[in-house]
């Protein structure tokens, strides 16, 4: 019986955690810390070692949803978590200093993964700071080389967390159906 | 004076059944029916209907319409058609078919309902009663031809008149005299704030069914687009039919106020016999006074650029008088007009064997989408691939392709590619990836999330 893994990534507050618990069945298992950094500012808690929630399907499988720390100090557990990973959800807060040098990071540090998979991109907090649009990451991605799909969300709403997962899905397999 | 006193309103929405119209036109009637006059109008079948409306350009125009005269011979008609028809045969509405002539039309229509059905009552009356109708029958002719010198109120019957009304009530006179470019008047400032009510939920998802029904209205005696889009040949005649010209359509117009907009970095407003547009060019957003889905309901229909005003808004003016309106991003907004405006069906010229690349995704959790649009996106966005051979590989309606292809293409999301290079990366097929079933099965439970939130 397969299991797959499905990774959500990003920076600190960019709602990994969130994104997790809107879309899971059951309870997520979090092992937030209080936050003792820079990152108390933004909140209270934050992800030490990972966010785990599964997905379960009709067949008896099981997706398992798997959150890294956004911290870059703990970055060693990424690879870790990658493995077996079919594919990368990237959410970037936007209304962090500069979110296009996070994007670049993330997508250097799993640069290997994303070659042999796919990756999505998830834009949080618009509604709080509209800019960058999403026109804006595409234009850095762009010089990038990649053409991935960009969409504004919000992590605590199913339908675009959802949305995120069945980009992700059809950019690996596009005669998947709908 | 309130005219529904007077004239006996009809207790339920008026039932027209059209004959004869291309499917397209009679989705879109469909849609002005629901949308712009607020369900006063249904299309029903022949049977049970109040009004017709013949189109008699259509097969065998002129044996429909005898019939129908042999099967419902009191029943007002409206004819619609390219050419000059004789008055004598019924009400007559020349194409293109403008607005405020379809709506005049079927108040007309209507009243001949009303004075048949007040005829079949009145013969069971008495004399003296008889008498008296005569009598209101005079003051309702009276207090009518008073209507049609003043401005109609509020009333269900009559709401379509107000798309018209609107228009030429909210007609300014312009600081300097109209600019004809391309056939278009460019009126100079204006000072005038849009006011908007419409509140737009987001996101949209789009089911088949709902697309269906724009694409492929299947009563008899209609043209059966989408059985005929399963086919693989697509003959000379049916790419015709597949085609249509944004240009004289709301979306044409809505280019051309929004190149206007780029070039003179000023606010610009869109005015026809839809409810005005503005283009706030500065915040790239658009807000349109009352719903956005009455400037939808008229997305796919033509309009002459006499018809059509597209005003520069003074430069000094603030975008701030435009804070607190919901608006939508130009995008977004151009995103539903061109799916609208495409029902199914492709820009004229299109080409329908060359690979297409889709160069950016849209935002699809901020906007309407349709039926398979992200599997199209996904495999454009991988290897350029035809429309035709994109319905092949995902096995679906080219319907589908085709109204995610004229969306996105007016947003610059697509590139045309040639060459041998090309060909090559698209003969190949998708691979199937290794866990295809279980990804079917995870978009499945997905599925079932978000319909049960």
């Amino acid at each position: 019986m397969a299991n797959l893994k499905i990774i959500f990534t990003g920076p600190v507050g960019a709602g990994k955690t969130t994104a997790i618990s809107t879309i899971s069945d059951g309870n997520v298992i979090l092992t937030d810390a209080n936050a003792s950094d820079v990152v108390k500012d933004k909140k209270s808690k934050t992800t030490v070692a990972m966010d785990y929630g599964t997905v379960r399907l009709e067949g008896g499988e099981c997706i398992h949803l798997y959150g890294t720390p956004g911290q870059e100090r703990f970055d060693f557990m990424w690879d870790i978590l990658t493995k077996g990973g079919i594919g990368l959800v990237l959410l970037l807060d936007n209304t962090r200093n500069s979110p296009f040098q996070d994007m670049k990071f993330f997508l250097g540090q799993f640069k290997n993964f994303i070659e042999r998979t796919q990756v999505i991109i998830g834009v949080t907090q618009m509604d709080r700071k509209a800019a960058p649009c999403i026109e804006n990451y595409h234009k850095h991605l762009n010089k990038l080389g990649l053409n991935v799909p960009v969409f504004e969300v919000d992590a605590r709403n199913k339908q675009d967390v959802s949305m995120l997962v069945k980009g992700l899905l059809y950019s690996l397999d596009p005669c998947i159906a709908e | 004076m309130n005219s529904a006193r007077l004239l006996p309103p009809l207790t339920r929405a008026t039932q027209v059944a059209a004959l004869g119209l291309e499917k397209r036109v009679y989705s879109s009637l469909a849609l002005f029916f629901r949308s712009a006059c607020k369900e006063s109008y249904h299309l029903v079948s022949v049977e049970s209907a109040d009004i017709s409306i013949i189109d008699m350009d259509g097969y065998k125009a002129s044996h429909v319409l005898e019939q129908h005269k042999i099967d419902y011979p009191t029943r007002p008609v409206i004819l619609t058609s390219i050419n000059i028809i004789s008055s004598s045969k019924g009400l007559f509405i020349q194409k293109p078919i403008k607005v405020s002539s379809l709506t005049n039309a079927l108040q007309r229509a209507e009243q001949q309902v009303l004075s048949t059905k007040s005829a079949v009552s009145n013969s069971l009356l008495t004399d003296s009663r008889k008498n008296r109708s005569v009598a209101n029958t005079k003051v309702k002719s009276e207090v009518r031809s008073k209507e049609n010198s003043e401005p109609r109120k509020e009333n269900k019957i009559h709401q379509p008149v107000r798309v018209a009304e609107v228009e030429s009530s909210s007609k300014v006179v312009p600081d300097e005299p109209p600019v004809l470019e391309n056939n278009i008047k460019i009126k100079r400032p204006r000072p005038v704030i849009a006011k908007v009510n419409a509140r737009v939920k987001e996101p949209q998802l789009w089911s088949a069914r709902s697309l269906d029904s724009l694409v492929s209205v299947s009563n008899s005696g209609f043209h059966l687009m989408s059985d005929e889009l399963k086919n693989d040949a697509i003959t000379a005649r049916l790419l015709r039919q597949l085609q249509y010209n944004p240009q004289g359509m709301l979306q044409g117009y809505f280019k051309k106020a929004y190149d206007t907009a780029l070039a003179s970095r000023c606010n610009v407003r869109l005015e026809g016999p839809w409810r005005p547009i503005t283009i706030l060019i500065n915040k790239h957003t658009v807000l349109v006074e009352s719903n956005f889905r009455h400037v939808f309901a008229l997305s796919a229909m033509n309009f002459r650029p006499e018809e059509v005003s597209i005003t520069i808004l003074p430069k000094d003016e603030s975008d701030s008088v435009y804070d607190g309106e919901i608006t939508q991003s130009i995008e977004q907004f151009v995103w539903k007009l061109c799916l609208r405006t495409s029902r199914g069906k492709v820009p004229i010229g299109t080409d329908l064997n060359v690979p297409i690349l889709l160069k950016q995704w849209p935002n699809f959790t901020r906007t309407t989408v349709t039926p398979h649009a992200l599997r199209i996106a996904a495999l454009w966005a991988q290897r350029p691939t035809s429309l035709i051979k994109t319905a092949k590989i995902l096995n679906i309606s080219l319907s589908y392709v085709f109204v995610f292809y004229s969306s996105a293409l007016p947003l610059n999301l697509l590139s045309h590619m040639n060459g041998e290079k090309v060909h090559k990366t698209t003969s190949l097929e998708p691979k199937q990836h290794t866990y295809r079933k279980l990804f079917n099965s995870l978009i499945e439970k997905l599925k079932s999330k978000t319909i049960s939130t």
